[in-house]
């Protein structure tokens, strides 16, 4: 708890952050914490859970394009787990300022420019925070975390992780399908390949019983076809139930 | 169309292609059939170079398997089933739905295509072979016409499935076992060619095989005749072939025929050597006045005995004492 606060104290003393930014991380950690500490979901809207749409909405306030704040995301999540001898846990009542960060950070981290010298900064300070054989079993955010872990340090050391008991809220579920298409689509640009565990990831959700969402399921798709070598049309040019692929 | 040609970018994309098995498993259900045609037409492109489909598809073909399924999803299974990689999933929890499936399913060529292609990419797998119940192998005897390009007629002529199948104890089944992996677009996995030999030797010879030897040998020359049209022609249905798989094929497929033609001859000289055996002992029962116009005349080899229905449906039952060129009868 302590640390989420320090976290966030050194985030408003920097003053290379948009106040809107930090705002919008502060929101959302706060109400994370909050959370926590209640022991029961505090209301966002009128759901516990927020919905995919205000999910997107939440994201869209805190949608930076300074790639700072990627290191501020990885910060906050440093300060929420412990690490000893490759077992990684999480502080008491640090699941949903986790979760927030985790789902933040990945979000972040396709908009930074690889040839940055903030992908280094960012880099160092996980490998220098995280072994690579890092064991994430019993966290809450196991996914988010190893989905993370497998994007910095995956490729060297050939990290994989599948999804069998990944089962979120739909809303969670839905955001993360759309942050793994940026995900997907930022891999391949720099690496030729979409990460396997973004397409065993569009295989467990599409295997669902009953089906997913369909906006699920287009991202799924998408995830997919970017593998295939297809490219997607931007949000924005098409609606989201218009599935316009490039082969 | 999927080309079997673009054999290294199916492979890259093989992760890609299986994530998609799900959605059209999911189009199937809802009436819409080209998504499934897609995926089993890429993956049997994939198939022809000899890929298969990513592990990672076990938990989805097991949930489908799954006793509470409705049968339409089963057959999904049933039919992406041949392109599984069986060998490296973790498939001993599979192959009992999956053959309960199989067997349950209304039968039509498609079908019994994909699971005798299972059933012997299965049972090429000594440790998944024991897994298959025995019923499964009688789909054998509906005779589906395997593609070109089939994993499971490429490894089921491996000894092992053999055996299994010699263990069966059945003839029919052998016989249509023999008959699927019998072809001009695959050779036979060397260590099977003598144990099928000796199987042949063993299983069809004697009389009352002549129908059983006829069909496999109608086999064996319309395999050797799709050889002799060449390479060529061949190479049109399935590009992987070469001058060696020709010439392999031509002298497996031709040492077979020449088992079957030899069993063919020895019954045959069994057969004429019999009625002079029977000659000279009527002749002896002749002169020693025992002869009575019999109506049928058994001989038996072991225990070497006579047996004679005579006219007046009486037996004449006689030890042969035969050492020597020397018949002695003791009446």
């Amino acid at each position: 708890m302590s640390r989420i606060h320090l976290q966030l104290k050194q985030i408003s003393g920097n003053p290379n952050i948009m106040e809107s930014h930090f705002k919008s991380i502060a929101i959302w950690s706060l109400w994370a914490i909050q959370s926590e500490i209640s022991n029961k979901p505090q209301q966002f809207g009128n759901q516990s859970c927020p919905t995919h749409h205000e999910w997107l909405e939440l994201w869209d306030q805190i949608h930076i394009r300074n790639p700072t704040l990627a290191i501020i995301y990885l910060d906050v999540l440093l300060g929420c787990i412990t690490v000893k001898n490759n077992q990684v846990t999480e502080g008491p009542k640090m699941g949903q300022a986790m979760r927030a960060a985790s789902l933040c950070l990945l979000r972040a981290l396709p908009g930074v420019d690889p040839t940055s010298e903030v992908v280094n900064d960012i880099h160092k300070k996980y490998i220098g925070f995280f072994p690579p054989y890092a064991n994430f079993n019993g966290l809450s955010s196991y996914y988010l975390i190893s989905a993370i872990h497998a994007l910095f340090i995956g490729r060297q050391n050939r990290y994989f992780f599948g999804w069998m008991d990944y089962k979120p809220c739909p809303q969670e579920h839905a955001f993360f399908a759309n942050t793994l298409v940026q995900v997907a689509h930022k891999a391949r640009d720099c690496w030729g390949k979409v990460p396997r565990w973004t397409l065993c990831f569009a295989l467990h959700s599409l295997a669902f019983d009953p089906p997913p969402s369909t906006l699920l399921i287009v991202d799924c798709l998408s995830i997919i076809a970017i593998d295939m070598g297809c490219d997607i049309l931007s949000p924005g040019t098409v609606t989201p139930d218009e599935r316009y692929v490039y082969a | 169309m999927v080309e079997a040609a673009d054999a290294d970018l199916l492979y890259s994309r093989h992760k890609a292609i299986t994530a998609l098995f799900p959605y059209a498993a999911q189009q199937e259900q809802s009436g819409e059939h080209e998504m499934l045609n897609t995926f089993l037409q890429t993956a049997r492109a994939l198939q022809q170079s000899r890929f298969t489909l990513w592990h990672r598809i076990e938990l989805f073909v097991a949930s489908i398997l799954n006793v509470a399924r409705p049968a339409s999803m089963k057959l999904v299974a049933i039919l992406a089933s041949p392109h599984l990689p069986w060998a490296t999933m973790n498939s001993e929890h599979l192959i009992e739905p999956w053959a309960a499936a199989a067997l349950a399913i209304t039968y039509t060529d498609n079908i019994g295509q994909a699971i005798v292609d299972t059933l012997l990419q299965v049972a090429s797998d000594h440790s998944l072979q024991p897994f298959l119940p025995p019923g499964i192998w009688s789909l054998l005897k509906k005779h589906p016409l395997l593609p070109p390009a089939c994993m499971g007629r490429c490894q089921g002529s491996t000894q092992g499935v053999l055996q299994a199948v010699r263990a069966l104890e059945n003839l029919e089944i052998l016989k249509s076992y023999l008959l699927l992996i019998w072809s001009e677009w695959d050779h036979l996995f060397c260590y099977a060619g003598g144990e099928m030999c000796a199987s042949i030797r063993t299983d069809f010879s004697g009389i009352g095989m002549e129908h059983h030897r006829k069909d496999l040998l109608q086999q064996l020359d319309l395999v050797l005749g799709q050889l002799d049209l060449g390479l060529g022609h061949l190479q049109q249905h399935k590009s992987s072939l070469d001058e060696f798989d020709i010439w392999l094929m031509k002298e497996q497929y031709g040492d077979l025929k020449e088992v079957l033609l030899n069993i063919d001859k020895e019954t045959i000289n069994t057969l004429t050597r019999k009625p002079s055996r029977l000659a000279i002992i009527f002749s002896l029962l002749t002169l020693l006045g025992k002869y009575r116009n019999p109506l049928k005349v058994y001989m038996c080899t072991s225990p070497p005995v006579l047996l004679a229905v005579l006219l007046d449906h009486s037996l004449f039952i006689s030890p042969i004492h035969n050492s020597s060129h020397q018949l002695t009868l003791y009446p």
